[in-house]
């Protein structure tokens, strides 16, 4: 392969570092009207009155929104397939305000000094509720944090919002409570993980126009363009035709712009006043307003022979999903769907559980998708079993792990949201990330720890993972070619770069199979006009799904173009061959595709050159990976440095190594941030407390200072060139890798995350305790 | 920010009449925490154009202007030369570059900040404030002093006096504040012990300092009680950073490992 | 208020409000390369040089700016693409949202010490947040970037 899995630039790189205009506040209306929203101090409460006159008085307040006066009609904030398997139960605005920083009105002026002090003005009288701000006591409290009519969902997913209950689900394999009675050990244990931030570098922005057609025109720093265009079009009951999203560059996302949220305050601005409009979240509200990763109460029970053979898994889980259902079922199912398919042949599993509400930053998609939160707790509780058993926990995992060639019921069982699709793993490299993973940080001479002569300890741990490539039969992207006279192609998809290299890795697919290189192939992405539909960029869906899209519509180009180069040679297009520059006949007459171009668009048998082609997956098959740390711990202080973190992964063949690297090394940084010292707080009232980045602390240059990452030899034949998914799986192995590593140092399980060095020292000074007394 | 004037001062004579004529007027070194108050602030006196921001040396010591940016601080060399550099090191340690940039060590000593990763390795140090009006006074009873003080700092000086010195920050990354700090030095045979970010202000540790002097050629195992006693003699407290029986691990390991240090144990 | 300074070597004179952050003016005046990342001193997106000096344009008054030299991307556009060269090939580049910024960070740093090494970048850019890359690719690129594009 020439372009495929070979060293490509970033397409973008140069342009946006040099700071072009290419984000979308960058693209915003100079004169645009500024929006604000008042956001509420309560962390449940209703509105019984609101005065607003003093802020439409104030001079240059364009428009003040209200619950009084904006569509009351029940929708989900989550870009995800349709019918969406969240609930709707989120409105423009309410009388019901959910957390602190819920919407409560919202102001567009001339300039943000105006709109600050018309939200000074709006005067609200509000009931206070009590507040729900502890999962575990969400069901069936005396609050009810959904009472309102007109909230439901689209299909079954357990939703019972008078019981604070936004979805639920249950499945099993065999009998899972015989089955463990007969286990010769059983391990049970309960673990915590924590509503991770996404941080992601670019506050939530968006701006609206009126075109000159008079259709409203939003640009978007989202990841789901497709979405935003339909869910605004039903939320505010505009025809679909009348709306056009672009999403421009965007500055990362991580699955918090998998959602709407400044979109329908903006457009529906725009469309009263009919004039520019934006907002840039401020990292506050980024922070308290936007997105957080669901906290999750994990109990399992494993149980295992003596000889190390697993037999059973029960996974119980209450995920809370705060003010809003957005995503709640999927990342509940993920936690199992996407986790517990790794020791695939036990006799019997279960998993089930309830997602709640409660009056918190409301949850949604991130990165992992509820498998970092599953991989915790199972590889914590491997671990845990692997020691009661005596039993290496390496040798462990080699023996119940998936391999390839095999499957799990799960696979069938479990989709998100709905039921999943049967398949067998055509490729599972997880024993040779295994094993090469021992070898680069010498595993066999570190584990399980070393006693420093200056007291400090160093330890090993590690922890196996696996994600998904996209769902199967829901995620579907498409992709347009377009010839260009001289021969050049541009390259239209609704697949969403936000940041992780997609234009790139999918400008490689086409000049692979066109034969030429990246420069002859202009990427554009997305823009709901102009590109071919796409889900957008979640599920670790965009290199197979949108990629397999341009493979086949690269394809379709090629077959055009010997079609046209046939004719212009007067032979059949079976005789003509094409080296991506030049057409040879079997005769060896030649014409170039910059002639053949320049033939078409402007001398004889004039006609563009157009190829569109869909993908949607039949099945989602799983990168894996070993993630392997090693730790220097002081047990003088809980303190400890990072040594060495190492990710042996198979993603199949990778379209853009060094990229498909950044995007393991950055989800393994992000998730040792959530590992240890990503905290949540809360104030007792229910305010958040850890809103900037003074409270709320992500991973530094100098956090992590020595990453190996390999991508081992993998060919998925599903894939285009033999690709799976890179996206997520990186995240998913540190909080548990961790756990374990500090257990070997200290002898201290830690089932809450995040794993501090308060913990670990606390955890530390009460075994001392118990060794003395 | 909203600011409804902003007065370019060109003595520090303007600047002090200002100061003096409105009750609601903030002087601004490097601005760097400024933002952080909500409210609007009527009357700004920005100092930038003092001439304030130079360092000088003298036999006895380093003269700091009160608009010198913590960066500059940092890589000053006669600074590098203090205790082995630790305050350096300190420095170095705050935010990032182009914060450090900006802020300046007026502000920073003035603003008296809880957090600060500045004023415990200072206290450890010789340090004499300057003011515009008011006379000099050592960096520890001004930190003692309560309530606001309707003065423009000049300069601080820092004694050159050779000695050892020891600063540790615990944080969960570099960019965070402290959980809490310790600095430990040793002048000619006297001891002091700082901690800051209690969560509250840095103080001295003075009785056990005191103690400390009195023993000829201390032992690990004094130096250990040392850690102890500082935990028991100054007030550590929970907030959200840390409760205050993780700051008594850390503040009593690291004034033990800090003493340890400029011992040579 | 009217103020003049040199923008990328230019003499400018724009209007500034007095309490109005460097970033929110260059942005008000189209400089768009200069990004809004927290407005709270604590992401290093927003970096500009100040009299060559790495700044955090949300810290600093532009009514403190008269008379100062401000670059940003857009005035050093040559040496912007060397680094930029650097990152292409280690593919460092993810969202590039801090890019600009720390485009700037390494010229300084550069300028500063034209032999740093891996550990004096690390400390040099560690006020720059990057949620994408998990740094590795940064510091590759970086000390090819100091070594004149060598690695």
């Amino acid at each position: 392969m020439k372009v495929v899995n070979q060293y490509v630039p970033s397409v973008d790189g140069k342009g946006i570092m040099l700071g072009r205009p290419a984000f979308t506040d960058d693209l915003a209306e100079p004169n645009s009207l500024i929006v604000k929203v008042l956001r509420s101090p309560h962390a449940f409460a209703k509105i019984k009155g609101i005065d607003t006159k003093a802020a439409e008085a104030l001079e240059g307040v364009e428009l003040v929104l209200t619950h009084k006066n904006v569509p009351q009609k029940a929708f989900t904030r989550a870009g995800q397939g349709y019918p969406e398997p969240s609930p709707h139960d989120k409105f423009i605005l309410d009388r019901y305000v959910r957390y602190v920083g819920d919407e409560v009105a919202a102001v567009a002026a001339v300039d943000e000094k105006t709109a600050e002090e018309a939200l000074r003005l709006i005067e609200v009288d509000y009931e206070v509720l009590e507040p729900v701000l502890d999962l575990e006591t969400a069901i069936d409290h005396s609050s009810v944090i959904h009472p309102e009519e007109g909230i439901r969902e689209m299909f079954p997913i357990g939703f019972e919002p008078k019981r604070n209950i936004a979805a639920s689900y249950a499945m099993h394999v065999g009998d899972v409570d015989e089955t463990l009675k007969s286990c010769d050990q059983v391990v049970r244990e309960t673990f915590y993980t924590q509503a991770q931030a996404h941080a992601m570098m670019e506050p939530h922005t968006v701006n609206a126009r009126m075109d000159y057609q008079n259709r409203l025109l939003i640009y978007s720093s989202t990841q789901t363009p497709f979405h935003v265009r339909r869910i605004l079009s039903q939320a505010l009951d505009v025809p679909i035709s009348r709306i056009r999203v672009i999403k421009p560059r965007v500055g990362g996302g991580f699955g918090g712009k998998q959602a709407l949220h400044g979109e329908m305050l903006v457009a529906l601005t725009t469309l009263r006043t009919r004039k520019p409009a934006k907002m840039v979240f401020s990292r506050q509200e980024v922070f308290e307003s936007s997105y957080s990763r669901h906290p999750m109460r994990i109990d399992i029970a494993l149980g295992a022979m003596k000889d190390g053979t697993l037999k059973a898994m029960d996974c119980k889980i209450l995920s809370d999903t705060g003010a809003y259902g957005e995503h709640a079922l999927t990342v509940f199912m993920v936690a199992g769907s996407k986790v517990l398919p790794l020791y695939n042949k036990v006799d019997a599993v279960r998993f089930g559980g309830q997602v709640v509400y409660t009056n918190k930053t409301p949850a949604g998609a991130y990165r992992g998708y509820g498998a970092i939160q599953g991989n915790f707790a199972l590889e914590s509780a491997i671990d845990m079993l692997c020691e009661q058993l005596e039993i290496d926990p390496i040798q462990f995992r080699q023996k119940n792990m998936i391999a390839e060639g095999e499957s799990s019921p799960i696979f069938e069982i479990m989709g998100e949201g709905t039921e999943g699709t049967a398949m067998t793993m055509e490729t599972c490299k997880l024993d040779t990330c295994v094993q090469r993973g021992l070898e680069l940080i010498d595993w066999h001479n570190k584990y399980p720890r070393r006693i420093l002569p200056n007291g400090r300890i160093k330890s090993v741990g590690m922890a196996i993972a696996m994600q998904g490539s996209g769902i199967p039969y829901i995620d579907m992207g498409a992709a347009t070619i377009k010839l260009n006279d001289d021969g050049f192609y541009n390259l239209m998809v609704g697949a969403t770069d936000i940041g992780q290299g997609s234009d790139t890795i999918l400008t490689q697919i086409a000049a692979e199979v066109l034969m030429t290189t990246v420069d002859r192939v202009i990427v554009y992405s997305s823009d709901s006009d102009l590109t071919p539909f796409d889900t957008g960029a979640y599920a670790s869906s965009t290199t197979y799904v949108s990629g397999n899209a341009v493979l086949a519509t690269a394809e379709k180009m090629k077959l055009m173009l010997l079609e046209e180069a046939a004719k212009a040679l007067g032979c059949a297009r079976e005789s003509v061959r094409f080296d991506g520059q030049v057409f040879t006949t079997d005769s060896e007459e030649t014409i170039t595709l910059s002639q053949l171009s320049n033939r078409l668009y402007y001398n004889e048998d004039q006609q563009q050159l157009t190829a569109t082609a869909s993908y949607v997956g039949t099945k989602s098959p799983p990168p894996f990976m070993a993630g392997l740390i090693e730790i220097d711990l002081d047990p003088e202080t809980g303190e400890f440095d990072i040594v060495d973190y190492v990710s042996v992964v198979d993603c199949g063949t990778a379209i853009n190594p060094k990229l498909a690297i950044g995007q393991i090394e950055g989800g393994i940084v992000q998730g040792l941030g959530m590992a240890h010292f990503e905290d949540v707080k809360y104030t007792k009232q229910g305010r958040l407390i850890t809103n900037d980045f003074l409270t709320y602390k992500i991973p530094t240059q100098q956090s992590v200072k020595n990453l190996q990452t390999e991508i081992v030899h993998s060919y998925e034949a599903s894939g285009p060139f033999g690709a799976k998914s890179v996206g997520e799986i990186g995240i998913d192995t540190p909080p548990a890798a961790l756990a374990n590593a500090v257990y070997h140092a200290t002898g201290v399980r830690i089932t809450s995350l995040p794993i501090t060095a308060e913990k670990r020292m606390a955890g530390i000074t009460a075994k001392k305790g118990e060794q003395q007394s | 920010m909203h600011v409804e004037a902003y007065h370019k001062v060109s003595t520090l004579e303007e600047a002090y009449e200002l100061l003096q004529t409105h009750d609601s007027a903030v002087l601004l070194g490097g601005g760097a925490w400024i933002r952080t108050g909500s409210k609007p602030i009527e009357h700004l006196i920005d100092l930038k154009e003092l001439g304030l921001n130079t360092i000088t040396e003298t036999d006895q010591s380093i003269i700091i202007g009160a608009m010198v940016s913590l960066r500059d601080m940092e890589t000053h060399q006669g600074i590098k030369q203090l205790g082995g550099g630790f305050l350096s090191e300190a420095l170095s340690q705050i935010l990032g570059v182009a914060f450090r940039n900006t802020a300046t060590i007026g502000g920073s000593v003035m603003g008296k900040y809880s957090f600060s990763d500045v004023l415990t390795p200072l206290l450890v140090l010789d340090v004499s404030l300057h003011f515009y009006h008011a006379k000099t006074m050592s960096l520890a009873s001004f930190l003692s002093q309560r309530g606001r003080f309707r003065d423009i700092l000049t300069a601080i000086s820092i004694d050159k006096t050779p000695c050892k010195a020891m600063f540790k920050k615990v944080s969960n990354t570099t960019l965070d504040f402290s959980i809490v700090n310790v600095a430990v030095s040793l002048v000619k045979g006297r001891h002091k012990i700082a901690v800051g970010a209690r969560p509250s202000i840095a103080v001295l540790a003075e009785s056990v300092m005191r103690w400390l002097d009195t023993i000829e050629k201390p032992s690990e195992m004094i130096l250990e009680e040392a850690g102890e006693r500082v935990v028991a003699d100054i007030k550590l407290g929970s907030n959200q950073r840390a409760k205050e029986a993780y700051r008594q691990q850390l503040v009593k390991t690291y004034v033990t490992r800090g003493l340890k240090e400029v011992h040579g144990l | 208020m009217k103020i003049t300074f040199m923008l990328n070597d230019r003499k400018v004179t724009w209007d500034a409000l007095p309490g109005e952050s460097l970033l929110d003016f260059l942005r008000r005046h189209h400089v768009v390369s200069v990004k809004k990342g927290c407005d709270g001193s604590t992401c290093g997106v927003c970096t500009v040089l100040m009299n060559h000096k790495p700044v955090l344009a949300c810290t600093v008054l532009a009514m403190r700016c008269t008379g100062e030299h401000i670059h940003t991307v857009e005035g050093l556009a040559d040496e912007v693409e060397k680094i930029s060269e650097a990152f292409g090939i280690e593919g460092a580049d993810q969202c590039g949202f801090c890019n600009p910024g720390i485009a700037l960070s390494l010229y300084a740093l550069k300028r500063e010490n034209s032999n740093a090494e891996a550990s004096e970048i690390r400390q040099y850019l560690e006020g720059h947040l990057c949620r994408c890359s998990g740094y590795q690719a940064q510091v590759k690129a970086a000390l090819r970037y100091i070594g004149g594009g060598q690695s």
